[in-house]
């Protein structure tokens, strides 16, 4: 059936490129995905977008990985989210298994030795701009941002505690505030 | 549950101890498991748990090299970083495996919501995500205090610490942020890095 592998086709258009190009992990593409299927291809409505992303971020798994996953299905099913899911996929990991075969094997260059000194407090300040802005997230409500806080604290004092049990204790105290009167 | 795994106790300090060998298939399932079951997305904080703190397959400064190769290439950092820890265990055979352990459960289980995903929607399934999603930040603020740590606390590290955070925070691009913190990271590290940088 024409129709149906040119709109597989469409779908591996549209998510290889933005595989290569996220930068920063994938919800650098977040709103390039948004632009993508929503305005210019009309795959799924805005209000579907929105949920697809909820799904997608408490899903498993890496978040955008699962949101084209999610798109993919919407379109065409099945084959749909498999196509949709490796080219978000296939691309960017490729490439990076390369580059670690280059970087093992120029490893004691004088170069790469100070590449990698030089980029770990580059890595560490990334990291904490995260945690600001995922904090920022969640101050749309007060019972999430202390559930984000109380988890920092807990977690950074006892960093032997099960990442699952921080979680679900988190969706439960969300659900109970939810549920008081 | 059974989630947690049998091994040795979390270290606080394993820079001092000695490494230990991790199996091919060892790297499949801690990846599967990780993969499987990372709501939230804290696949990266989980990794240095495991990897790292319990089973001492590699230092921090290893996984924290690793991190920042992985942070700064295209594509999802856990993907990308599964394919650089995979690799330094066990050459491209361990990438790609575990790459297929990590996400293979999510796309099937997420093939699944997609199914029945009319059924979930309300309410109460949304508020236990949010909910969830606001406690995967602890991991998290454990990970970039580790790795805080790990960069070290000379004065050039914690300038370009401070500026890359700021930029980020500030709203520059990745691409801008990045490229701007290696010329000035790896400059200083040249000048003041001492010998053996």
């Amino acid at each position: 059936m024409p129709d149906r592998f040119a709109l597989l086709t469409d779908l591996a258009a549209v998510f290889t490129p933005l595989s290569l190009t996220a930068f920063g992990g994938g919800m650098a593409v977040i709103s390039e995905i948004r632009n993508q299927t929503v305005d210019m291809h009309a795959w799924v409505s805005p209000a579907q977008f929105l949920a697809l992303f909820a799904i997608a971020r408490g899903a498993p798994g890496p978040g955008s990985m699962m949101l084209a996953t999610m798109i993919g299905w919407q379109v065409m099913g099945p084959w749909g989210a498999v196509v949709a899911t490796l080219a978000m996929f296939l691309p960017s990991t490729a490439f990076s298994i390369g580059v670690a075969v280059a970087w093992k094997r120029y490893r004691d260059r004088l170069f790469v030795k100070r590449l990698e000194r030089a980029l770990l407090p580059i890595g560490a300040g990334l990291l904490l701009a995260g945690l600001a802005s995922l904090i920022r997230l969640t101050s749309v409500s007060w019972v999430l941002l202390a559930i984000a806080l109380m988890s920092s604290v807990v977690c950074i004092l006892r960093p032997s505690i099960h990442p699952m049990g921080v979680i679900g204790v988190g969706a439960l105290i969300n659900l109970g505030a939810m549920l008081l009167p | 549950m059974t989630l947690q795994p049998k091994g040795p106790p979390l270290t606080q300090d394993n820079e001092t101890l000695p490494l230990r060998p991790s199996h091919r298939s060892d790297i499949f399932w801690l990846c599967l498991r990780i993969g499987a079951l990372s709501f939230g997305g804290a696949v990266v904080a989980w990794l240095n748990r495991e990897m790292v703190q319990r089973r001492r397959w590699m230092s921090d400064n290893d996984f924290f090299k690793d991190l920042s190769a992985a942070r700064m290439l295209p594509g999802t950092t856990a993907a990308n970083i599964v394919a650089f820890l995979g690799y330094r265990l066990h050459g491209v055979r361990g990438a790609v495996i575990g790459l297929v352990g990590l996400l293979i459960g999510p796309l099937l289980i997420t093939l699944l919501i997609a199914y029945g995903y009319d059924h979930l929607k309300g309410p109460i399934f949304d508020g236990a995500l949010e909910g969830g999603a606001a406690a995967a930040i602890g991991p998290f603020a454990q990970l970039a205090l580790r790795s805080v740590g790990n960069a070290g606390f000379a004065w050039y590290a914690l300038v370009v610490m401070a500026g890359c955070a700021g930029a980020a925070i500030a709203g520059m691009t990745l691409v801008g942020t990045v490229v701007c913190g290696i010329l000035v990271s790896f400059t200083l590290v040249s000048r003041f890095g001492g010998e053996n940088a």
